[in-house]
């Protein structure tokens, strides 16, 4: 069992479970004045970039991305930057466009 | 050769040959299935900028708690399958055929709390039709436990399989051939793209506010 979580699968996994509980604390109202939402939008912004890193890190060690050809490699993490950046860029400035 | 070499030999041959895990049909798939979930993503928070205050406000009605648990019990899962899948590729085959139900017990304690919770909100009056909020709440969540769902079915057949590995693991000094190989992947790819999905899913429409 010990010899398992000395698996590098393991150790990004840990390191996913407590990603996820920060993101869980980072959702829960913090007493932040309702009238001082710029706060929530950092908050929010760090939410989701929290995700896109455990998604890359998902990509890369669960889904053994890192060992795939470039070209994979490219696309993946293409998608992470677009999805993230549009939902960020929109989250912000959404309603100017 | 001491075994220390032997091992960063192998390393060494891992890193210079690069490998797809799976068939390259299934990352077709995957990929595709990002892209659509990507563009939902993204539409999801256009259409939020335009009514903050109503998906701020029905977003306060979602309950946090089953959205972290479900995202645990993901990670739990992926990290069963990677186990198994590690497992079958080193030829012993010892923990993949306990590793692949208890990644299924995962993915049944996500389909669990995911039912409390649309009967919660059912019961609550609160249904597709109510608003916007919950009409992209219903339409990505049921979608994505559809893909739950027939990744279920994807983890049952990959336990058949490692089973079978084992069986044949005595006739064939543990080799389990190629082609298994392959599926088993694919397989797990699937599994680990219905946790990613919801990894993004669970702070996009339970947190951000």
């Amino acid at each position: 069992m010990i010899r398992l979580l000395a698996k590098p699968v393991s150790a990004v996994w840990l390191l996913l479970m407590l990603a996820t509980g920060l993101s869980w604390w980072l959702g829960l109202d913090h007493g932040i004045p309702s009238d001082q939402p710029s706060d929530y939008r950092y908050i929010s912004s760090g939410l989701m970039i929290i995700a896109f890193i455990k998604v890359r890190i998902v990509i890369r060690y669960f889904m053994e991305v890192r060992e795939a050809p470039l070209a994979l490699k490219l696309i993946c993490d293409g998608w992470i930057v677009l999805v993230c950046v549009a939902i960020i860029y929109l989250y912000w400035f959404g309603v100017a466009i | 050769m001491n075994s220390a070499d032997c091992f960063s030999a192998v390393e060494r041959e891992a890193e210079i040959k690069p490998h797809v895990p799976g068939e390259v049909g299934i990352w077709v798939f995957i990929l595709g299935d990002m892209l659509i979930f990507g563009l939902f993503f993204i539409v999801f928070v256009y259409y939020r900028g335009l009514s903050v205050e109503l998906y701020s406000q029905s977003q306060a009605t979602l309950n946090k708690n089953y959205g972290a648990i479900n995202t645990l019990f993901l990670l739990a899962s992926s990290w069963f399958v990677a186990m198994a899948v590690d497992d079958m590729r080193n030829k012993t085959v010892k923990l993949a055929p306990v590793f692949l139900p208890l990644a299924m017990l995962c993915g049944l304690g996500f389909g669990v709390v995911k039912i409390i919770e649309y009967r919660e909100k059912i019961s609550a009056g609160i249904t597709i039709t109510s608003n916007d909020f919950y009409m992209y709440y219903y339409i990505f969540t049921g979608l994505h436990f559809l893909h739950v769902l027939i990744g279920m079915g994807v983890l049952v057949f990959l336990w058949h399989r490692a089973r079978l590995a084992v069986t044949q693991a005595d006739v064939r000094d543990g080799a389990v051939i190629e082609k298994d190989m392959v599926l088993i992947e694919s397989g797990a790819s699937y599994w680990h793209m219905v946790d990613l999905l919801w990894i993004v899913l669970f702070p996009l429409l339970y947190l951000m506010k």
